[in-house]
């Protein structure tokens, strides 16, 4: 019998459905992923086996657990199957845990909730609990608190805490989305042997694809809240039948037009020498003084015109700081930027200008980055001011309609808000204001980061266009090797503020030199290993 | 993935109405301010009696169809009182607001942007003045430059300062660690002018709740003054100023204290209950859940 039964649940908000005819069922110990892009309905399909569906919304059908079910239990005895039968592993490290009660009280608390045990034996079972992910007495005791742990050590007491009472189920939504990629391959096998150990089924919810291919034996692609698709994994994979299926695996591993590579002897664009960039920490003592941090480490790197550039690396390694240098936003206290062989930091202000006007930015959040007050036509027209002289308002109107235009957005898009657009055309907007003053060089810092796998390859397909028929350099900052792999001509590996390895993409991927390049690469997720190790096994 | 969507202020705009008329704090508040405001007004152009018209024949009455809240020792009208007192209190608040506003919202603006020693300076200046227990530096004030409606002004808007200071370079702050600002600078703006067109209008409605919950403090402190004789001076009424001279007749005129008292917490709740209504009608995520 399934441990777990969704039978046609289907929850609608105000008559507006959500989910509709979701049908899933998941062994004992078996793991089962879901997969589909933002908005599908895979965290509300989760939501719904915990019976915590946001206020307004209403659900029907029926989810069995163990032969139960669950819609007729009483809030009371959902207290205890949260927690207890089924342990939740959330997306967000940093806000899953209490900031102000040690970690060690927090799994305690879940112990005590649901398991009828004295105060010593609580007490040992945290420990064994902590044990387990991976955090040793010696080096992370249950008396720290969360702001003392890094992502990846929180998201370790997430875990412990789901499984603190011996779940059947556990349910990891999104878990390891927000960690980068040596801690993200580290999470993943913690939860496949915490699984294993304690006989738990688990259900991944991600829109990874090469995570679920690896962890899962069989995936459920969702789309429009409905299960399009369900099937073992490989052979999903190998024959997918439906379009939604085979849609998400060519975006996987999307591969946008690759352009001829500039020549040698074309002129350097950007050439940062020996940057070093370093903050104040606060004083050890009173009349200490204050040690500096390097964030840039003697950061040497060339930009040529219509190059693409990619800058890999965890979080923290000092990508967005040199993004911030090269943006001449950030003097650096070391070293020199020249932009077409002049120093950016020693411009008069006209030239400093000028200058700007042809390096120009895309940012990772679609939502944060436009003043919420302005039209998308002001957003657009902002950087315009930086040709104030040479530009009247009737050729501002026609170069942000060009903009707009030329980023696959209509023209009276200009007139509206951004909240008005989606994610990805929200990211269209802040590329049709980075080319609105035709620069020469565009610095993306994690431009697709935070969208969906389809609109991921859209957006490299504008920036590859905008390359071909603007002669556009790219700085591409990116945590995510494969897109690096897929859009650059060359690469630099930064590692605590220090470019370790650099060189070809193609060569530096290949062949990596660095031990340090070895790891990102053998840490992040690759759907061709997965399914290829999956084959093995099978045979 | 669920992404919470920041609240975009086009959106709030169009519900502000909406919002507003189904706020029942709000409405109270707006609807008490309104009547404030139409008291000081009329008291302008009309009162029953004048304010300054002793007849000593009619001293000490309880409230009549004549003096519809009675009269006072000197036999003055105390409805008239009342309506100038009104006028007397908002005009002082919104002055003593007016200079919180305009000289604590550009130093907390300027905090913000420059950051380093400036900061330090302006924020330690602004501890500074906080330090102080209000009502001593008031006396202080109207000690050395004498008591009087203005000096009481004065010393209410010194206050005033350094709290939208703090409320602006709050806000402001968090503003500046956003992308679109770092966008605004990508683009080369200088900060000046994107503390005009993106931090200013993105703190206005922050600057406006305060005000008016200010705007309820400052009425408190001008009573406060005249009570103890440092704010306006006679023969000009003032709520304080009526409650002081009600002090030793509340056995035999009680109207005469309760009138001037309850006209205070009336404004104060009102213009209290408005700040609340127009932080919930402004910024529908502050909402308490009912």
């Amino acid at each position: 019998m399934a441990l777990l039964e969704i039978d046609r649940l289907s929850v609608s908000i105000g008559g507006h459905p959500i989910l509709s005819d979701v049908s899933l069922s998941v062994a004992p110990g078996a793991t089962l992923g879901i997969v589909g892009e933002s908005g599908s309905g895979k965290s509300m399909t989760a939501l719904s086996v915990m019976r915590l569906l946001p206020p307004g919304m209403t659900a029907k059908g029926a989810i069995r657990l163990q032969g139960e079910d669950l819609f007729a239990k009483s809030e009371r005895e959902m207290c205890r199957i949260r927690g207890g039968s089924v342990g939740l592993v959330f997306q967000e490290p940093m806000t899953a845990l209490n900031p102000v009660r040690p970690i060690g009280d927090q799994i305690a608390e879940a112990v005590r909730l649901h398991l009828p045990l004295s105060r010593a034996d609580t007490e040992a079972r945290v420990l064994r609990l902590l044990d387990r992910v991976g955090l040793t007495r010696a080096k992370v005791g249950p008396e720290r608190y969360p702001h003392q742990l890094s992502g990846g050590q929180r998201q370790r007491v997430v875990i412990a805490i789901a499984i603190a009472a011996d779940p059947k189920l556990v349910i990891a939504d999104e878990a390891t989305t927000a960690l980068d990629v040596t801690v993200q391959a580290q999470i993943l096998t913690l939860l496949r042997e915490v699984a294993a150990a304690e006989g738990a089924a688990l259900v991944l919810i991600t829109h990874d694809l090469a995570v679920v291919a690896d962890m899962a034996e069989r995936i459920a692609v969702m789309r429009d809240g409905r299960v399009v698709e369900e099937a073992p994994t490989l052979e999903l994979f190998r024959h997918p039948r439906q379009p939604a299926t085979r849609e998400l695996i060519a975006a996987s591993d999307y591969t946008p037009e690759r352009l001829p590579s500039p020549t040698v002897d074309t002129p350097v664009l950007v050439a940062a020498d020996d940057v070093v960039r370093a903050h104040r920490l606060t004083r050890p003592g009173l009349f200490r003084p204050r040690p500096m941090a390097r964030v840039l480490d003697t950061v040497s790197v060339e930009i040529r015109a219509g190059e693409s550039i990619g800058i890999v690396g965890e979080s923290g390694a000092g990508k967005s700081t040199l993004a911030r240098a090269v943006l001449a936003l950030d003097r650096p206290n070391e070293g020199t930027i020249r932009f077409r062989g002049r120093d950016l930091f020693a411009l008069s202000a006209g030239d400093l200008r000028r200058t700007r006007a042809e390096i120009q930015a895309v940012f990772q959040d679609p939502y944060g980055s436009f003043d919420p007050r302005h039209t998308v036509a002001r957003i657009v027209a902002e950087p315009l001011h930086l040709l104030a002289e040479s530009c009247p308002s009737a050729e501002r109107k026609r170069r942000v309609e060009e903009a707009l235009e030329r980023v696959g957005l209509p023209a009276n898009a200009g007139l509206r808000y951004p909240h008005e657009f989606s994610g990805g055309q929200r990211q269209r907007i802040a590329i049709a204001r980075a080319i609105v003053t035709r620069p020469a060089l565009v610095v993306a810092d994690e431009p697709v980061s935070a969208l969906d796998v389809t609109l991921r390859g859209q957006i490299l397909d504008l920036f590859a266009e905008l390359r071909r028929d603007m002669g556009l350099a790219l700085l591409f900052i990116s945590h995510d090797l494969a897109v690096v792999r897929a859009t650059t001509d060359r690469v630099y590996v930064m590692k605590d503020g220090q470019i370790v390895e650099h060189g070809e993409t193609e060569t530096v991927f290949h062949s990596p030199r660095h031990s340090y390049t070895r790891a990102l690469i053998d840490a992040s997720p690759s759907l061709e290993r997965a399914l290829a190790k999956r084959a093995a096994a099978r045979e | 993935m669920s992404e919470a969507r920041p609240r975009s202020a086009h959106a709030g705009r169009r519900s502000v109405f909406a919002r507003a008329l189904a706020h029942p704090s709000f409405l109270i508040g707006v609807s008490i301010a309104a009547l404030l405001l139409a008291a000081a007004l009329l008291s302008l152009v009309w009162t029953p009696y004048s304010v300054a018209e002793v007849v000593v024949s009619d001293r000490l009455q309880p409230p009549t169809l004549a003096h519809w809240l009675g009269t006072d020792a000197f036999g003055r009208d105390v409805f008239s009182m009342i309506l100038v007192g009104t006028r007397n209190s908002l005009g002082v608040a919104v002055i003593a607001v007016a200079i919180g506003i305009g000289i604590g919202v550009p130093l907390g603006l300027a905090s913000a942007a420059e950051g380093g020693l400036l900061d330090d300076v302006l924020m330690r200046g602004s501890d500074l003045v906080f330090a102080f227990p209000a009502l001593v530096t008031a006396v202080m004030i109207t000690a050395i430059f004498g008591p009087g409606a203005v000096n009481a002004i004065i010393a209410i808007g010194i206050f005033n300062i350094p709290v939208f200071a703090r409320v602006t370079r709050g806000a402001a702050r968090g503003l500046w660690s956003r992308e679109f600002v770092l966008a605004a600078r990508v683009a080369g703006k200088t900060p000046a002018r994107i503390t005009v067109e993106h931090i200013l209008p993105n703190v206005a409605s922050l600057i406006v709740v305060q005000g008016t919950i200010q705007f309820a403090l400052a009425i408190l402190a001008e009573a406060g003054l005249s009570y103890v004789g440092l704010g306006t001076q006679p023969p000009a009424p003032s709520w304080g100023k009526m409650l002081n001279d009600a002090q030793t007749l509340t056995a035999i005129a009680p109207w005469l204290a309760l009138t001037p008292g309850l006209a205070i917490v009336f404004a104060v709740l009102g213009f209290n209950l408005l700040g609340d209504g127009l932080r919930d009608v402004l910024d529908p995520r502050l909402e308490r859940r009912r």
